[in-house]
């Protein structure tokens, strides 16, 4: 069993020069959203800031670094979190690095399974490979009918799987892939595969899914108690399925940030909530197209407040998630103290550090990272996970 | 659904499915097919079309009270179960009468079967891609915008709140979700049209008669337009002042039009 908690920086690279005065000419924060406010040179230095913070996060003795796409989104500057994963590789030495994930339901599954493949190799072995359905922008934007998502997630899933662990050449003909010739030459340094993970907001579905497939489950920044509910049907799902699920099937991501003193992370926490209005704003059609996910699903989502990454349901504000430990700021003992009650609560075996947003500062977050591996981390690692009963 | 005078509203097997099916009048068979958002029920234009003929008005597999069969997941597989259709309840040679989406779905039997068909009467139809303007967005919208896009003038609908613009029931809410949902199988990629169409339709001689709304703001009257060209016996009829659903915004026109048609065409495969 997994005994310390392992911690992950995570940045969305956000394009901080948007405002909430942009975004509220348009029906919508995506889809709608003109790509004419994007300024690549200004993206290039915001790029290359994210870069230097990966590197610090490395260096300072986080444990991984946590990366994701999305696509026409403004506070999410990755439509290809390969090729963030491949700058990862080549910036830091020894953190894991944890894609979270490729949306395989629109891309190609060999091109994916040759991709991961590659930066395992480039890595050594240290990538992690989250599989994600996306939120429902992703397929529209993809030209994905939203109804075929799960299926082609499923069988892309599978598909990349035995890219991974069946000697080519071999014959692939599914519903939604065929190949006659699937034999890519690059595999995985990690045998029989990098560990897969899935991810998920507030859907018991999703949570069902990843326990059946015995993959670890990482809860993207839903309220505690939502969480605690959640991490209970993995372990329900889990027993049902035959295995015994551990802290190292379970990971919780939540905001979080590091100041040299309380009064000036709260201050800085404020950007924590930047676009919070516009970012999943538009038509349910956008975000909750018919048949993306079920009614039952959606029920549940609808029926508690909605937290940083979250779409449905009522918004919460600074004070009120600072006040349920849904962002966490201040200086390293008010950080230590606050992680420390989450971890002997949740239990999870993987901490994501929500750590940058909007306009921060490139040198607070810098001074954040710092504080965390050099105070915050060491602290948190003293923490002795339990088993899951 | 609307609820007015003499028709059956029945679950029959067909095809391996479970088909909801309003049928009512007599005469020779008259199979209507509707459109994207679902069977819009029995409404003055099917009790016209049932003084002289027996109108069969399915909901689609997949739409309303019917069940989705996996292997419907394209206009092509819906136009084969409704040649499966035809062949079971024995109604060939049938006239078919299909408005948007249901129209793209009677040329697509059209160009299947043509023995099966009798008559075919295209309303304001999906199935080819305009050269002129482009088919509206309606699938990443809500149904409200949609509704806006859907008549020139609301005004000119008789019944308009009762038929249109009512609020819906959360199960009839739930039901439209499952028939955007089946549209969206059905006509996410390529957008309402299918790029052979026009070539599968060539040499098709079934007398057609193609009726569009002049200021359709959901699929341009060009479409009419290519469809006359594609098929070798049609005649376009383009009603002024009027958007995408004539039958509700055009009544009586409407009416006419298809009454001297199936005249022309009509009654001697009575049944």
């Amino acid at each position: 069993m997994k005994g310390k908690i392992e911690v992950f920086w995570f940045s969305e690279q956000p394009y901080g020069y948007v405002t909430d005065e942009d975004l509220a000419k348009y029906p919508s924060g995506r889809l709608d959203f003109p790509n004419t406010y994007f300024d690549p040179h200004k993206a290039h230095i915001l790029y290359n800031q994210y870069h230097d913070q990966y590197a610090l996060a490395d260096e300072v003795g986080f444990d991984g670094i946590m990366t994701n796409e999305h696509h026409a989104s403004y506070w999410c500057m990755k439509p290809a979190v390969n090729l963030d994963a491949a700058v990862i590789c080549k910036v830091t030495k020894k953190a894991k690095i944890a894609i979270l994930g490729n949306v395989i339901a629109i891309n190609d599954p060999i091109r994916m399974a040759e991709e991961i493949a590659m930066l395992d190799c480039y890595s050594g072995g240290r990538i992690i490979s989250g599989f994600v359905r996306g939120t429902a922008v992703e397929s529209l934007h993809g030209g994905i009918d939203p109804t075929e998502n799960f299926e082609r997630f499923q069988e892309a899933h599978d598909l990349i799987i035995k890219c991974w662990t069946t000697p080519g050449p071999f014959r692939y003909e599914g519903k939604y892939y065929h190949y006659r010739a699937v034999n890519p030459w690059v595999v995985p340094i990690q045998k029989p595969h990098p560990d897969i993970w899935f991810p998920g907001t507030g859907s018991p579905e999703s949570v069902v899914w990843a326990a059946t497939h015995q993959h670890p489950y990482m809860n993207l920044g839903a309220l505690v108690d939502v969480t605690e509910h959640l991490k209970g049907v993995y372990i329900d799902t889990a027993k049902q399925v035959g295995f015994t699920p551990g802290p190292e099937h379970f990971g919780y991501l939540l905001r979080a940030l590091v100041a040299d003193t309380d009064e000036k992370a709260i201050e800085l926490g404020r950007h924590f909530m930047w676009t919070e209005n516009h970012r999943a704003r538009g038509p349910r059609e956008h975000n909750d197209p018919p048949g993306y996910q079920s009614r039952e699903a959606l029920k549940v989502k609808m029926s508690r407040p909605t937290i940083g990454t979250g779409t449905f349901g009522r918004k919460m504000s600074y004070d009120e998630l600072r006040a349920v430990n849904n962002i966490i700021v201040g200086s390293p003992d008010t950080v230590i103290k606050k992680l420390t009650e989450i971890i002997e609560h949740l239990n999870p075996g993987y901490l994501h550090i929500y750590g940058n947003e909007g306009p921060m500062p490139h040198q607070d977050v810098l001074r954040s990272i710092e504080l965390f591996g050099r105070e915050v981390i060491p602290a948190l690692h003293e923490i002795t996970l339990q088993p899951y009963a | 659904m609307a609820d007015t005078r003499d028709y059956t509203d029945e679950l029959i097997e067909v095809a391996g499915t479970t088909l909801q099916v309003l049928k009512g009048g007599s005469g020779a068979p008259l199979l209507v097919l509707h459109g994207a958002g679902g069977n819009p029920g029995w409404l003055p234009y099917h009790q016209a079309l049932a003084q002289q003929y027996t109108v069969y008005a399915p909901s689609h597999p997949g739409y309303d009270r019917s069940s989705r069969p996996d292997w419907i997941s394209s206009m092509y597989g819906m136009a084969h179960f409704y040649r499966q259709f035809i062949e079971e309840l024995g109604l060939a040679p049938v006239h078919v009468m299909g408005s948007s989406m249901g129209g793209w779905l009677a040329a697509e039997l059209a160009a299947m079967c043509p023995p099966y068909i009798k008559s075919l009467i295209l309303v304001d139809a999906a199935g080819i891609k305009p050269q002129v303007g482009e088919i509206a967005e309606i699938l990443m919208v809500s149904p409200d915008v949609t509704k806006k896009l859907r008549f020139y003038d609301p005004a000119q609908v008789p019944d308009y709140d009762t038929l249109v613009n009512r609020p819906l029931t959360p199960e009839e809410q739930d039901r439209q979700w499952r028939n955007r949902e089946m549209t969206s199988r059905l006509c996410w990629k390529p957008y309402f049209h299918n790029p052979q169409l026009p070539s599968s339709l060539r040499g098709v001689k079934i007398p057609t008669l193609i009726v569009w709304g002049k200021q359709d703001a959901i699929i341009p009257v060009n479409c009419g337009e290519l469809y006359q060209q594609a098929l070798a016996n049609a005649t376009l009829h383009v009603i002024d002042r009027c958007g995408h659903s004539p039958a509700l915004e055009k009544p009586q026109e409407f009416g006419q039009a298809v009454r001297e048609f199936l005249a022309k065409h009509g009654q001697s495969a009575s049944r």
